[in-house]
């Protein structure tokens, strides 16, 4: 295994030909990769490439209609920006529910994507706010980026460089809901994140996003289209619990049961739609 | 791994040091420079003992490769307070009796300082979520919060240690 540092964002170009067949990782907060290297998880031959230092990728930007937060950023530095707070508080209040501290000083939203645990707490919030994610290749819908449990379709040379979330117009509120065995330092059982704009009652647009209760973070596409024009009431409510338990896929294993994760997801769903009546009347 | 130079400071000390891109943070300091406050418990994360100060936050060390370290500064557990004087944060913990095998002990100081840094007086769920990262499994938090808690009024009187 060897390790390359780049200084600058354009030493990511001579990464594509200089090594043509080489599994590459990219070493950003290292709270996944330094666990990974010790229990021997990491091939052989790899390349490690060390984008730390790359002060390009560390920055959160408010620009007229979106948010830019670069792959760099780290927890600590999400859950303390204002703009962030203003605008995306479910991505805030996971920031905030990330590891421990210790974690959170380290770990970065770049390497949480590129994870791609199916538990990775930042993931359903970016779906909801129907994030993008940026790379030396191209912009994607951060949706596409995942292909199963810690895969991707990046290419090997591929590095996020930022994440894009478009303002929303509409006034409206976001949530995310965690389930660990504590309060810290817990990987996610299951949890749940959901936006939505509601006037009178009434849900005028409502985005719900589902972590851990599949191969990949699963957006309830049908959940949402059942709850849009709905005026919330218990009827509806019920109703919504139903689709959204048919909508993922949880399995029994070491961390948890199917029963328990449906349940959770379901009753946080229901949670965040009374929160939302509550606050209204 | 082909080894890399870095140099970094310690409770204000500079080092330099040739040594593997990916050794852990932790290792360095109890192994190559003896610095053996710092505690490895689970080494990988989730006990928060080898807790220190990287750059103004709280790390844990097992998880920092030294290629992240060269430039940095850090603050050990050797670094607070002095032999004849204790931050009051330490006298604390010896009056509560917030200590019982010790190893969680420097992880938890370390948290605890860099939390009355930031806020002088902190409310107990304040005290709760800053030390959260660190995981003590023979006393019980109790104790340990009180004891934040007393070492913070004590700082806030003027016993101030560095
Ligand atoms: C004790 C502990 C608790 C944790 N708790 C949580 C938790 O509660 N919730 C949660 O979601 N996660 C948790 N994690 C996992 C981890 O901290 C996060 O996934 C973190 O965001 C990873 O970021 P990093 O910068 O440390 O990534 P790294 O370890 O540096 O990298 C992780 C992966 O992403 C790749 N990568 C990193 N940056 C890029 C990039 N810019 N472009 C392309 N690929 C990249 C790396 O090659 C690697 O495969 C925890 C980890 C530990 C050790």
């Amino acid at each position: 295994m060897d390790l390359i540092q780049l200084k600058t964002l354009s030493d990511l170009k001579n990464l594509k030909s200089s090594q043509p067949r080489q599994m590459i990782y990219f070493l950003a907060g290292g709270t996944d990769l330094m666990v990974q290297y010790k229990e021997d998880l990491l091939q052989k031959d790899a390349l490690l490439v060390d984008i730390s230092s790359l002060k390009e990728l560390n920055f959160i930007k408010e620009e007229n209609n979106r948010i830019r937060i670069g792959s760099l950023t780290t927890f600590t530095d999400i859950l303390k920006n204002k703009v962030i707070k203003r605008h995306c508080e479910a991505l805030t209040s996971c920031a905030g529910q990330i590891g421990s501290l210790q974690i959170q000083n380290r770990a970065t939203i770049g390497g949480n994507i590129a994870n791609a645990s199916p538990a990775g707490d930042s993931i359903p919030t970016l779906y909801v706010y129907r994030s993008m994610v940026k790379t030396n290749f191209g912009i994607y819908p951060v949706e596409k980026i995942f292909k199963g449990v810690k895969k991707t379709q990046l290419k090997k040379n591929e590095c996020i460089l930022e994440i894009i979330i478009p303002k929303s117009i509409e006034k409206h509120r976001s949530f995310f809901f965690k389930s660990g065995p504590r309060e810290a330092l817990a990987i996610s059982k299951a949890s749940l994140a959901l936006k939505l704009s509601v006037e009178k009652s009434i849900i005028k647009e409502i985005n719900i996003a589902a972590g851990a209760v599949g191969i990949t973070v699963i957006s309830c596409y049908k959940t949402g289209q059942y709850l849009t024009k709905k005026k919330i009431n218990k009827e509806i409510i019920e109703n919504a619990k139903r689709l959204i338990s048919q909508e993922i896929s949880p399995i029994d294993d070491f961390r948890s049961t199917a029963l328990f994760r449906s349940n959770f997801v379901e009753e946080s769903l229901s949670k965040a739609l009374q929160s939302v009546l509550k606050k209204k009347s | 791994m082909r080894s890399i130079k870095i140099q970094f400071t310690v409770n204000d000390k500079k080092y330099y040091l040739e040594t593997d891109p990916m050794r852990p943070l932790s290792r360095i300091l109890r192994d190559d420079l003896l610095l053996t406050g710092t505690k490895i418990g689970c080494d990988k994360g989730e006990c928060g003992a080898c807790t220190v100060i990287f750059n103004d936050r709280t790390v844990d060390s097992c998880l920092i490769p030294a290629v992240h370290v060269n430039k940095a500064s850090i603050i050990t557990i050797e670094g607070i307070g002095k032999k004849n004087e204790l931050h009051p944060i330490q006298e604390a913990f010896i009056e509560e009796g917030a200590i019982q095998c010790g190893f969680c002990t420097p992880g938890l100081i370390i948290s605890a300082y860099d939390l009355l840094q930031k806020n002088a007086d902190p409310s107990n769920d304040e005290i709760k979520d800053a030390l959260s990262g660190n995981l003590c499994r023979c006393t019980g938090y109790v104790k340990i919060i009180k004891a934040v808690k007393n070492g913070a009024r004590s700082a806030r009187s003027g016993r101030r240690g560095k």
